[in-house]
């Protein structure tokens, strides 16, 4: 029995206070890293109206030219111009890690909250489960999967797709497993009410914001390994427009003195990388503060 | 006719090693009210525990409305028993979900148990919130923008939802401040009053379950040493335990030296 | 008793005029509003309040555990020493040699690896640069002096191995190791169980007796503050409300809030529970 008492309500008020201003530096991080990613959906979504060029359009007489007033990033070595093709990329590079997070985030969702409120043999069979493919490095998954479905976007982010349900089946669990011993959840399992409704209406709810910091640092990482994939030719197919995938191709201009065709959308990968993961950690501090 | 009753109900943590309760039986009537008293590690938190199903005693039977509770309970039966019984913890902040309004919660509860719906819905939504005196503008906010002792009138609104004829209240004013708990107390007491519903309260303070209950049971380490109606039981108690925790209130011209002996000297008895 | 208000000299914690703010502009806010009190040695005084109404804050300011930001203004003399506007140096002097704290969750404020005589040990080495050998017998003494059985076993033990009651003991020796003039409890009883309540509440007294310790008692208890203490000080919204001998606040309550305090108290409410409507379903 402890009585809560207003002064110590203050003082976490004074303690609250005093850390965000120390915080200020973190928020101003992630109102950044919020910005830099609203730009590259914006250009994303804008890519037909703001590409200067068709990014598929060859000719070879313009190849590997120079930036310039004509290509502000120049050209690749079929003569596509990099800029539109970094714009025109950023829909594959962005929509590949999106399908990764949403189908390991459902899956694995399902699956730590089906382990964290059944307990017993179900919980310790998704265990072991999410065990082995933590053992099983993503990257070489990913490879076995294009090996039988042949390479491709679509194969790659399946694959990823279940080499990142570990992550978020583990992190889903602990959280639900706290929550489940909260006095609500008790007092609606009392009530009769039924697990179905009690996980869906109250538990998954109140999760929601955890699971949302990990999706959003499994995009970064996601995204990283997709232009991997892609690099290492199992991903995105030449000559469609993907970051990872021009950075691959790019390697025989830069052995040419020509690095703006790999360099563009290497620093675009490091910039929405960078910035899924300030955000991710935005996220995480956040939840972390208010449910302190 | 009894609402509860208990027979013989025994249980005990670490392969018997730590007997929790022993033996406990009592009756509660239709419409009644029953104070559990006793300090720490008195079994009384685990006989709550018990008597929600929380736990399952190791022996003995729990009678609720004439239907005995199961070892195991399926949904179907928890859900019927929550028809008839509904419990106040003693922390109103973590037993409310942190997403839901006061109208919200208690509309769920509304629907789970009476079917209702729509304009049906809305006015006995209207009519327990009311019961508990919850303003208007706390009945659309978040659990964390409501004090403490209107998060209890929620708990005890949402209690209320499901038409119980018993309501199990642990602890339910410890945490608030006195005035607020006063209340609390007068509330409840209005309830019984208005519904007929009957409590049954488990706590700590002596002073509280006077003030709310018509008959008492105290316990000390699992076992009940004393029973009967609440005032005779204080204001003449047979058991030394009983003098003992009423000598320890304080009160003007209190001697804490005076209770430490007769403490000790109680405590060596029994050894 | 000894102490009036007047004998502010013989105070050995005397606060006066205290105003403690937090924030800035539009969201500063007072927290303590004019506070005086004082406790000489050999007195208990208690300061009764409910949440949100400065006791513990008060408290608190005493040993210049203000919270960081606060603004303070008046004076808190401990033993004669201002600590407003003091400086680290001059408080944490105070901490050491004149004023110590126990507080409402004993298990809260040990060191959970901690052997019981290490931590009791901790002050004596710490402000006095004793030997381990030499603060291990202060230690069974202190032990024993706050009535613990057996202190030479008890000293090996882990704080998990003890009781509540037995905790908040042990905090009393460890606050008693540094000699203090003055103990500052807050809320030191409330988690105990009552039976325990009336043997840490005998023991306080034992102690103002024979050491002659200044006890300032924070508690939401009117009931117990009236049994224990030789003055009160009743606290509301950051302001001291009424003060006055314990029993005169107690039977004569002069501000309405007193009265409201006392009203709600759980003794005082009318044990008529209505009668229900019987067999109704």
């Amino acid at each position: 029995m402890t009585l809560p008492t207003t002064e110590t309500r203050s003082t976490h008020l004074l303690t609250r206070r005093s850390w965000l201003a120390i915080r200020h530096r973190g928020n101003a991080l992630t109102l950044a890293a919020v910005i830099a990613l609203g730009v590259l959906v914006l250009v994303a979504i804008l890519a037909p109206v703001i590409a200067p060029y068709d990014p598929n359009q060859v000719s070879l007489i313009d190849a590997l030219q120079p930036p310039s007033a004509a290509h502000l990033l120049g050209t690749d070595e079929a003569g596509r111009d990099v800029l539109s093709r970094v714009i025109w990329g950023a829909r594959i590079s962005l929509l590949g890690p999106l399908g990764v997070v949403l189908g390991s985030t459902l899956i694995g969702v399902t699956v730590g909250v089906l382990s964290a409120w059944r307990g017993g043999w179900v919980d310790a069979t998704a265990s072991r489960f999410v065990e082995i493919l933590f053992a099983f490095p993503g990257v070489l998954l990913a490879i076995l999967i294009v090996a039988v479905f042949g390479p491709g976007l679509a194969s790659t982010v399946v694959a990823l797709a279940v080499a990142y349900i570990p992550y978020m089946a583990r992190t889903t669990r602990s959280v639900a497993l706290a929550e489940r011993q909260t006095p609500y959840i008790r007092a609606l399992e009392l009530q009769g009410m039924s697990a179905w409704r009690i996980t869906s209406l109250h538990l998954v709810p109140n999760i929601a914001p955890f699971v949302l910091a990990q999706a959003t640092l499994c995009f970064g990482y996601a995204m990283i390994d997709l232009a991997g994939l892609s690099f290492l030719g199992f991903g995105v197919q030449p000559p469609e427009a993907d970051w990872g995938a021009m950075v691959a191709a790019g390697q025989a201009a830069l052995i040419q003195g020509s690095p703006a065709p790999a360099l563009a959308p290497g620093v675009v990968i490091v910039i929405a990388v960078v910035s899924f993961s300030l955000l991710g950690e935005g996220i995480a501090e956040r939840v972390r503060r208010t449910s302190a | 006719m009894s609402i509860l009753t208990v027979e013989g109900l025994s249980k005990s943590y670490d392969h018997g090693r730590v007997k929790a309760v022993t033996d406990v039986s009592f009756e509660l009537a239709q419409g009644g009210s029953l104070g559990v008293v006793g300090e720490s590690g008195s079994g009384k938190t685990t006989l709550s525990r018990l008597i929600t199903g929380i736990e399952q005693a190791d022996a003995g039977r729990i009678v609720v409305a004439g239907t005995e509770l199961e070892a195991r309970t399926s949904r179907r039966a928890r859900h019927e028993r929550a028809g008839i019984m509904q419990m106040v913890f003693q922390d109103p902040y973590q037993s409310l979900d942190p997403r839901q309004t006061p109208e919200e919660a208690i509309d769920e509860i509304i629907t789970l148990h009476g079917g209702l719906r729509g304009a049906a819905r809305t006015a006995r939504r209207r009519e327990v919130l009311d019961q508990v005196d919850l303003p208007e503008r706390a009945r659309r906010a978040l659990p964390r923008e409501l004090s403490g002792g209107q998060r209890q009138r929620v708990a005890i609104a949402r209690a209320l939802a499901a038409s119980p004829r018993l309501l199990l209240l642990d602890e339910a004013t410890s945490a608030l401040d006195v005035s607020v708990q006063a209340q609390i107390l007068r509330l409840l007491a209005r309830i019984r009053a208005d519904t007929g519903v009957a409590i049954v309260f488990v706590s700590h303070d002596l002073e509280v379950v006077r003030s709310i209950t018509e008959e008492l049971i105290v316990m000390f380490r699992g076992e009940v040493v004393e029973s009967g109606e609440t005032s005779r039981v204080l204001r003449d108690p047979q058991h030394p335990y009983t003098r003992l925790l009423l000598s320890s209130v304080p009160r003007p011209g209190w001697d804490p030296d005076q209770v430490s002996r007769d403490r000790r000297t109680f405590l060596r008895q029994l050894a | 008793m000894s102490g009036s208000n007047q004998q502010v000299d013989a105070a050995v914690l005397a606060i006066d005029d205290l105003r403690l703010d937090v924030g800035a502009g539009e969201t500063a806010v007072r927290i303590l509003d004019g506070v005086g009190l004082s406790c000489a040695a050999g007195e208990i005084v208690g300061l009764v309040g409910e949440s949100g109404s400065g006791k513990s804050m008060t408290l608190r300011a005493a040993v210049g555990l203000a919270p960081k930001g606060a603004r303070l203004t008046g004076s808190v003399r401990v033993a004669g020493r201002e600590l407003v506007g003091a400086g680290r140096r001059e408080v944490l002097r105070v901490r050491r040699e004149v004023a110590a704290m126990i507080f409402q969750d004993p298990r809260a404020h040990v060191n959970p690896y901690q052997r019981i005589g290490a931590f009791v040990a901790d002050g004596l080495r710490r402000t006095r640069g004793w030997s381990r050998t030499r603060a291990a017998q202060q230690v069974v003494s202190l032990l024993d002096e706050v009535g613990l059985p057996d202190p030479e076993t008890l000293a090996d033990r882990y704080p998990h191995e003890l009781s509540g009651g037995m905790l908040q003991r042990v905090m009393i020796a460890s606050a008693l190791s540094t000699e203090p003039r003055l103990l500052l409890a807050d809320e030191a009883t409330t988690a105990l169980d009552v039976t325990t309540q009336a043997e840490i509440m005998g023991l306080l007294r034992r102690l103002r007796e024979e050491r002659g310790l200044a006890i300032v008692f924070v508690t939401h208890d009117l009931d117990l503050a009236a049994a224990s203490c030789d003055r009160i000080h009743v606290m509301q919204s950051g302001v001291v409300v009424e003060q006055g001998r314990a029993l005169d606040v107690f039977e004569r309550p002069e501000h309405p809030y007193t009265r409201k305090l006392l009203d709600a108290m759980p003794s005082r409410l009318d044990a008529e529970a209505p009668t229900p409507i019987g067999g109704a379903a």
